[in-house]
């Protein structure tokens, strides 16, 4: 462990063909991707000329599954994600430094975010991006979905559209969720927070990545193939009976769950192995132990949907009967298997997102963070039991009465380490000199919603109660309020409060004050008339419903296009103030201790000149003690 | 250039994970791939005790052929034995050429394993709409397992080729992590090759 200050090598060797093709990634990919599915497609549609769903002239099952799936690994062919195995397998050697540079995106400018590169804070911002957009696309399908919700029966879209319509919503915005703060805040600041360069696989960090894109083109192509009827929850028997836009769902879901298994893996892996010296795991951020916790939940409760996937795809292309009570099968099977993944899912949402809250925290209060072990053990907490809590969803599905009441219990009971998150996060505040920043108003935000969330999902949680609530609009507002009010006001106020980290540039204050009520008033008045209408008895997933629920109703959508145009404002603040006409940020204008923001802005494209001595937990707002060593002041490498 | 930190702890250039990283990666990828075949064992069990409609397994649906699937777990073994050994004499740093000897062996094995299951999956010769459910979790199964056995197959190629190439030495981590993988999957081969032609 000798201290060495090296200067990477600067780029001297003229490009080679990967990296030229390596430049046109993300148009090559593009190509390999349509190659992909016309190959996948004809080989499908000919060698297993069968279909399970209804005759379709578009094609069959098996030729749009395979077509999917290869058209995927045209994808990532194509973007040169092959090149490094396929090397490897041809026994060639390992890259060099100066090529693991360039992988890195040195001296790469904008173009290394439209290409495969391996650096952490390049991903991050990728993830960034593609996740607004996505959630851009995923809130247009709410506004349709209150739109046509304006009155009691059909009047713009019919049953089988609205169906889609409310599936393509909920799903893709579950995709973006699991992704939300991971992929941004994850990938960008744990290596900067543990002081390590890099992550331990940066190749498996891109791809988890690089799959997301052609898992939301998938499931938006479902358009092209009749839509899919069966929600987010994909529920069989509906699932084998749906038209070929199921494929879509199927391929597009096994690919998140693919990206959220490695992502896990890299994140564990990453954070128990490259911690820098003097961080043992009771000195490690708030915010990377809820990464931690969450990337258990990934790697472990993935492989559950992943199974349960290929359980459905072998169903509608090899004539399995995993799911068809006539072949043997039961619907059941899938409602397990989906859930034992589902429900800690809801968990990967909200941890992290709990820990963001906890990392802004001391930074707004200027003291430290109060009961840090204790939130980590809640953490650990939720991780354990959300694992024993799935079955909850099945209280009105037949599950056997005996088994019951344990579920009610174990979910019961996650309620408790949750409630110890919650309130040692407002323990901080106890005393504190506030300062009533954006970001820390969207954290009040968080709190309010998220108890909200908490206290509707206790009468979920409740055999009797949940008879009574169960598939109606109370539980809709429920997840809503958890994850839209919990982990999205969390993003929005980590987009604030990290953007001058991670671009150089800020927001305006002003308009942002006025944004958060007017996104905080209009989502509140959204999802307390779906509560109302919920306990009024209105189903989920209808397209008519009874008269009288019509002035909730209109009362739902009138907010809800406010939240739509407020969250259209907030994206149009973000574009404004940083590609349009940039504002420029302070190096550390909130004044932090974290290790990620002692470091320049642009953040080096290695993070560090040498790697940083941990000495304490960032939170010591009371000393004001910095949290690392760093050594002797260094000028950074080069710019990120 | 040493340089201490006022922490008293030595400054360094990188946090290199290296083998430690490799070998602790690889039982997390176990872990993983664990859910991912209790899930399976799950379904296996579900649709065995629940028989809806009397499906389960049948009359007239046999079970895949005795040889071909004793073959297909003892294939494996011959890669495993060999690739213990090999992990035995890289992490005594011992250079021989019996080394590559051992690779190359257990690289056969591996292709004979792949070989021996796509020819038993193809033996099975059951109509999966009306076989029951038993066959469908049989083929899903031996599908899964077939294709971690050619993942970890290529993984071990690669390490075979650089290291008889010379261009990078196979290291005790490598052995190692490739070794536990192969190990793993076995395990759960021979554990899956006794249920379905035992547990029906």
């Amino acid at each position: 462990m000798d201290a060495v200050t090296t200067a990477r090598p600067p780029m001297s060797t003229p490009p080679t063909l990967a990296r030229r093709l390596n430049e046109w990634g993300l148009p090559l990919g593009v190509v390999g991707s349509v190659i992909g599915f016309i190959i996948g497609f004809a080989v499908g549609t000919h060698a297993i000329p069968y279909s399970f769903g209804e005759d379709n002239s578009l094609g069959s099952d098996p030729g749009i599954l395979l077509g999917y799936a290869l058209s995927v690994v045209g994808f990532l062919a194509g973007m040169g994600f092959l090149n490094y195995p396929i090397g490897r397998l041809l026994g060639a050697r390992r890259p060099s430094e100066e090529d693991n540079a360039y992988m890195h995106g040195e001296g790469g400018g904008l173009r290394r975010y439209f290409r495969m590169t391996t650096d952490h804070k390049v991903i991050g911002l990728q993830y960034l991006v593609m996740i607004l957009a996505f959630l851009f696309i995923g809130g247009l399908g709410a506004m349709f979905i209150r739109t046509e919700l304006l009155t009691p029966s059909p009047t713009v879209a019919t049953a089988q559209s609205y169906l889609t319509l409310v599936g393509l919503h909920s799903t893709l915005m579950i995709f973006m969720a699991s992704a939300a703060i991971i992929g941004p805040f994850g990938n960008y600041f744990v290596p900067i927070m543990i002081g390590t360069r890099n992550m331990a696989f940066p190749r498996v960090e891109a791809l988890t990545f690089w799959l997301l894109p052609p898992a939301g083109m998938i499931l938006l192509s479902t358009v092209f193939l009749g839509g899919f009827t069966t929600g987010w929850t994909g529920y069989a028997p509906l699932a084998d009976q749906n038209v070929l836009g199921m494929d879509s769902y199927l391929i597009a879901f096994a690919l998140i769950g693919l990206s959220i298994g490695l992502s896990g893996i890299n994140m564990i892996a990453t954070i128990l192995t490259k911690r820098a010296p003097g961080m043992p795991l009771s000195r490690m951020p708030i915010f990377v132990w809820s990464v931690l916790v969450t990337s258990f939940l990934g790697a472990l409760a993935a492989p559950a949907l992943i199974a349960a996937v290929l359980m459905e795809v072998f169903d509608r292309s090899y004539q399995t009967t995993f799911f068809v009570p006539a072949g043997g099968g039961s619907p059941y099977l899938w409602e397990n298997l989906f859930w034992f993944f589902g429900h800690p899912e809801v968990y990967i949402f909200v941890v992290p997102a709990f820990g963001l809250v906890m990392e802004m925290l001391p930074v707004f209060t200027r003291r430290p963070l109060w009961g840090y072990r204790v939130a980590v053990g809640g953490m650990v907490g939720i991780g354990l039991l959300s694992f024993v809590v799935w079955q909850h969803h099945l209280f009105v599905s037949g599950l056997a009465p005996s088994l019951r009441p344990f579920y009610m219990f174990s979910t019961e009971m996650i309620s408790v380490p949750t409630g110890i998150i919650y309130l040692v996060s407002l323990g901080t505040l106890w005393r504190a000199r506030t300062r009533f920043t954006v970001p820390m108003l969207f954290i009040f935000g968080f709190f309010f919603n998220f108890l909200i969330g908490g206290f509707t999902g206790v009468f979920l949680s409740d055999v009797p109660s949940d008879f009574t609530l169960h598939a109606s609009y109370f539980v809709q507002a429920h997840f809503h309020y958890t994850i839209m009010g919990g982990e999205v006001f969390a993003l929005m106020a980590a987009i604030v409060y990290y953007l001058p980290k991670m671009t150089g540039r800020t927001m305006d204050t002003k308009l942002l004050r006025f944004q958060f009520w007017a996104v905080f008033i209009t989502f509140n008045g959204t999802f307390i008339s779906l509560i109302s209408v919920g306990i009024l008895g209105m189903p989920r997933r209808v397209i008519s419903y009874a008269a009288y629920l019509q002035p909730l109703n209109i009362s739902a959508s009138i907010f809800a296009y406010g939240l739509g145009l407020s969250m259209a404002l907030f994206l149009g603040i973000l574009l404004w103030e940083v590609v349009i006409k940039p504002r420029v940020a302070a190096s550390n204008p909130w004044e932090s201790l974290g290790v990620e923001w002692q470091v320049p802005t642009p953040v080096p494209t290695f993070n560090f000149d040498r790697i940083p001595v941990a000495w304490s937990l960032p939170y010591d707002y009371d000393s004001g003690k910095p949290a690392a060593d760093f050594g002797p002041a260094v000028p950074a490498l080069s710019g990120a | 250039m040493s340089d201490a930190s006022p922490t008293g702890l030595t400054v360094m250039e990188d946090v290199e994970g290296g083998g430690r990283t490799l070998v602790f990666t690889s039982r997390i990828v176990m872990a993983a791939n664990t859910t991912l075949q209790l899930s399976l064992l799950f379904a296996y069990l579900y649709l065995r005790a629940n028989n809806f409609g009397a499906m389960w397994h049948p009359s007239g649906i046999g079970t895949p052929p005795q040889v071909l699937a004793l073959l297909s777990v003892a294939f494996p073994v011959v890669t495993l034995l060999a690739l213990w050994a090999v992990w035995s004499a890289v992490s005594k740093a011992r250079e021989s050429n019996a080394i590559n000897g051992l690779l190359w062996l257990a690289i056969l094995a591996a292709v004979l394993t792949g070989a021996v299951r796509i020819l038993l999956m193809y033996q099975f010769n059951w109509e999966l709409d009306s076989a029951g459910t038993y066959a469908d979790i049989a083929t899903l199964w031996y599908a899964v397992l077939l294709g971690e056995f050619i993942l970890v197959g290529l993984w071990m190629l690669s390490l075979v080729m650089g290291h008889v190439r010379g261009n990078d030495r196979l290291s005790p981590a490598h052995a190692r992590a490739v070794l536990d993988q192969w190990a793993y999957i076995t395990g759960v081969s021979i554990a899956v090759y006794l249920l379905v032609q035992y547990v029906k």
